[in-house]
């Protein structure tokens, strides 16, 4: 489903319904999730470094009895590091890698609300203006008055 | 798992039937029931489980096997040797001790490869035989294939497990051997095993405890000295395997969670020892 929309091109977002999703922060973003993709949000739990991983997959952490890998999307955004706060929270996310459905945490500087988005508010992707990978980016769609991005986690993690 | 252990038993058990029942005359007149008995059991037992096919027919001809090991060159005429290990030979490749090709045996192709099927589920065979009485075939299977038992280490603050399997032998690393002189060998009773320091290659933040030691391991013919700064002790790991956004991590083999929830990962030792070559090749940018 994913994929087409992105086959289709950034230009034409097509959200028939309206969807619901997860609002959060990362950095000063603000990211609108699918909720189709959330399993579930956790506070932070100690994470196990992995040596040798990807930047941006730095470490497991032990979810519920099974060992996932935990995103740090600030580095794959090019975004300063930053210490967890009290607002800290991870975001366990199910994504299709190859056709499987794949575990992995995503760390989120904060977690707003589950809320709907409907098609009426969905932004084609301007292609000058973003310091963005257009391929991380689903559309573009508006809350509470602010532009939010609705990112394409499998191009994000994969 | 039961469907890699079907060859296995079929196997065992066509070994029974053809080797182990004798004819009803051969039977009768060693005072048993004309009717041969072939018992397939599976126990549960501690972690492990244990499968065994035992049969009441004529037992290991210890002598035999020990003069077609001989005739086939694995062992020197007349050297000294237990039964158990004799029998042994029944698990060497192109080994039959049957005079005659039946329909169904004796063509040499078989306990080898139940022993290797069994290993590779982590399991191990034996056999126990009683001349005249019977054989019993032994398969001790891990109850879930996810055990390892593992040695559990601190490099930096990270915890990991290294399979006890390829663990040799555990050692303190000695002030001689620490000094860096730009060789990373170390001399174990006159070996010269080559060495990794783990918190070079996991690159471990902080200082290195004050008195590192070395685990040797073997993965192969190779032997590699692992350096870490503590060894906590052993731990029976449940094995998670690694995500396959993991799947450019090679120098771990998966990850099991510890007594505190937390994470360790388990060490890929063939992995490391590739690791630790690359390293050894790589000019030594820091050491100096």
């Amino acid at each position: 489903m994913d994929q087409n929309v992105i086959e289709r091109g950034p230009e034409t977002p097509e959200v028939a319904a309206p969807m619901q999703v997860v609002m959060l922060g990362i950095g000063d973003e603000v990211f609108a999730l699918d909720s189709e993709l959330v399993r579930e949000i956790i506070d932070p739990v100690p994470a196990t470094r992995v040596a040798g991983a990807r930047p941006f997959l730095p470490s497991v952490v032990n979810v519920r009895g099974n060992v996932i890998p935990l995103a740090d999307l600030r580095v794959r955004f090019g975004m300063p590091k930053a210490e967890g706060t009290a607002d800290t929270r991870i975001v366990v996310l199910e994504i299709a890698i190859d056709g499987d459905p794949v575990l992995v945490g995503v760390v989120a500087d904060k977690v707003y609300e589950v809320t709907e988005i409907s098609p009426a508010d969905v932004q084609p992707t301007p292609r000058v203006g973003m310091h963005w990978n257009p391929e991380f980016i689903r559309f573009i769609t508006k809350w509470r008055e602010e532009f939010v991005i609705v990112p394409n986690m499998e191009r994000i993690l994969s | 798992m039961i469907e890699r252990l079907a060859d296995p038993l079929v196997h065992l058990i066509r070994n029974s039937i053809d080797h182990g029942i004798e004819d009803t005359a051969t039977r009768l007149a060693s005072a048993k029931t004309d009717i041969g008995r072939i018992e397939i059991a599976a126990i549960h037992s501690g972690a492990q489980v244990l499968v065994t096919v035992r049969d009441n027919g004529a037992g290991l001809n210890t002598a035999r096997i020990r003069a077609k090991a001989e005739e086939q060159g694995l062992l020197a005429p007349g050297a000294v040797m237990s039964d158990q290990d004799v029998h042994q030979f029944l698990f060497h490749p192109g080994f039959s001790t049957a005079q005659t090709v039946s329909a169904l045996s004796g063509r040499g192709v078989g306990m080898d490869v139940v022993k290797r099927t069994i290993e590779a589920m982590r399991g191990s065979i034996d056999i126990s035989t009683a001349f005249g009485k019977g054989t019993t075939v032994t398969l001790r299977l891990p109850l879930t294939l996810a055990i390892i038992e593992g040695l559990l280490i601190r490099v930096g603050e990270g915890r990991y497990i290294i399979p006890l399997s390829a663990v040799e032998e555990c050692a303190e690393l000695s002030a001689a051997d620490e000094r860096e002189r730009g060789r990373d060998f170390l001399n174990m009773r006159g070996d010269l095993v080559p060495f990794v320091r783990l918190r070079n290659l996991f690159d471990s933040a902080g200082e290195p405890d004050r008195h590192q030691k070395i685990i040797i391991a073997s993965a192969g013919e190779t032997r590699v000295g692992l350096i870490v700064d503590q060894i906590i002790g052993s731990h029976q790991s449940v094995i998670k395997s690694l995500s396959k956004l993991h799947s450019d991590v090679t120098m771990f083999s998966g990850a099991t969670i510890l007594g505190d929830g937390s994470a360790a990962l388990i060490l890929d030792v063939a992995q490391l020892i590739a690791a630790g070559q690359g390293l050894a090749d790589k000019p030594l940018k820091e050491a100096a």
